[in-house]
């Protein structure tokens, strides 16, 4: 397990490292919260967001949080262990959503190391997550990678 | 049924083609903040943002969004989420972001949007939208890919 009181480099980590869980909730309140107020214009007038009306005729039987939202999650996650710059000088983030992300629901983010690598004398690291709820459902998986001495 | 004024952007319909129109973004402190709080990121360093100061990385969701129905009118056509009559949303699948250059607050973001590709796997059919981000020095900041389902194999409901 990666420590929270060490500073995270390349060379401190191992393949196979596991990052410290990440645990967060949602509630309609919280989904409703998510929505840029300043953006209503670029809003559909009926979503599976905060429609539950309409959610409940969908796919998911209900409403459910944004993929992106869901991201910023796990970027939060991430950044408590690598700072901003690890992202943004050849970072990504990928996200498939598996299930949905429902109000009510928990879910704890785990992470793993999955590889290091230099490339054109830049240092990247590599991460599996998995996001799964309280029932033990898999909501989303994602992969990252950082460049943790940027 | 669209109006008679409307084209729905149904699957069939899409193509790779053209942007929507740009969009502008300044990113500010208060922006910064806002965008944090929303997504329950209470890290100092963004909702104590000041002038110069990073922003949250998955704030180009924020600053360069995907207007799928700006795409959709770039190519004469309504979003099945705009349409006035049986509107339906084409949700996320799948997303991935890159990043190349840090975004501060200061920054002016420009993005635009377009369909990067549309594809079929077992029976529900997909559409990718590529987000491109720049500065206001021209460099591209990030860019994003970000797939939506836009029709669900039969037997499944739609939404």
């Amino acid at each position: 397990m990666i420590s929270a009181n060490k500073k995270i480099t390349f060379a401190s980590l191992k393949v196979g490292d596991e990052l410290p869980e990440f645990e967060i909730s949602e509630t309609q309140e919280s989904i409703d919260g998510a929505r840029n107020p300043d953006r209503a214009e670029d809003s559909p007038p009926r979503n599976i967001h905060n429609d539950p009306d309409f959610a409940k005729e969908g796919l998911f039987a209900g409403t459910v949080n944004a993929g992106v939202t869901t991201m910023a999650y796990i970027s939060q996650m991430l950044e408590k262990w690598f700072p901003a710059e690890a992202f943004y000088n050849g970072g990504s983030l990928t996200y498939k959503g598996v299930g949905p992300f429902r109000p009510g629901d928990n879910v704890v983010f785990t992470g793993t190391v999955t590889a290091k690598r230099t490339e054109n004398g830049k240092n990247f690291v590599d991460l599996e997550i998995k996001g799964v709820d309280q029932t033990g459902r898999l909501v989303g998986v994602a992969e990252a990678t950082v460049v943790p001495d940027a | 049924m669209a109006t008679e004024t409307e084209k729905r952007w149904e699957w069939e319909s899409v193509e790779p083609g053209p942007s929507g129109e740009p969009f502008v973004s300044h990113v500010t402190p208060d922006s910064i903040a806002a965008y944090a709080r929303r997504v329950r990121n209470f890290n100092p360093a963004y909702t104590e943002s000041g002038p110069g100061d990073l922003a949250m990385p998955t704030g180009v969701f924020n600053d360069a969004p995907l207007r799928r129905n700006s795409v959709a009118k770039a190519s004469g056509y309504v979003a099945l989420e705009w349409v006035k009559e049986n509107s339906r949303q084409t949700p996320f699948a799948k997303c991935e972001v890159r990043w190349f250059a840090p975004v501060r607050a200061g920054d002016t973001i420009t993005s635009s949007a377009r369909v990067l590709e549309k594809y079929e796997r077992r029976g529900n059919k997909f559409v990718t939208f590529r987000v491109e981000a720049l500065n206001q020095d021209g460099v591209k900041v990030s860019e994003y890919d970000y797939t939506c389902i836009f029709e669900y194999a039969k037997g499944q409901k739609t939404a």
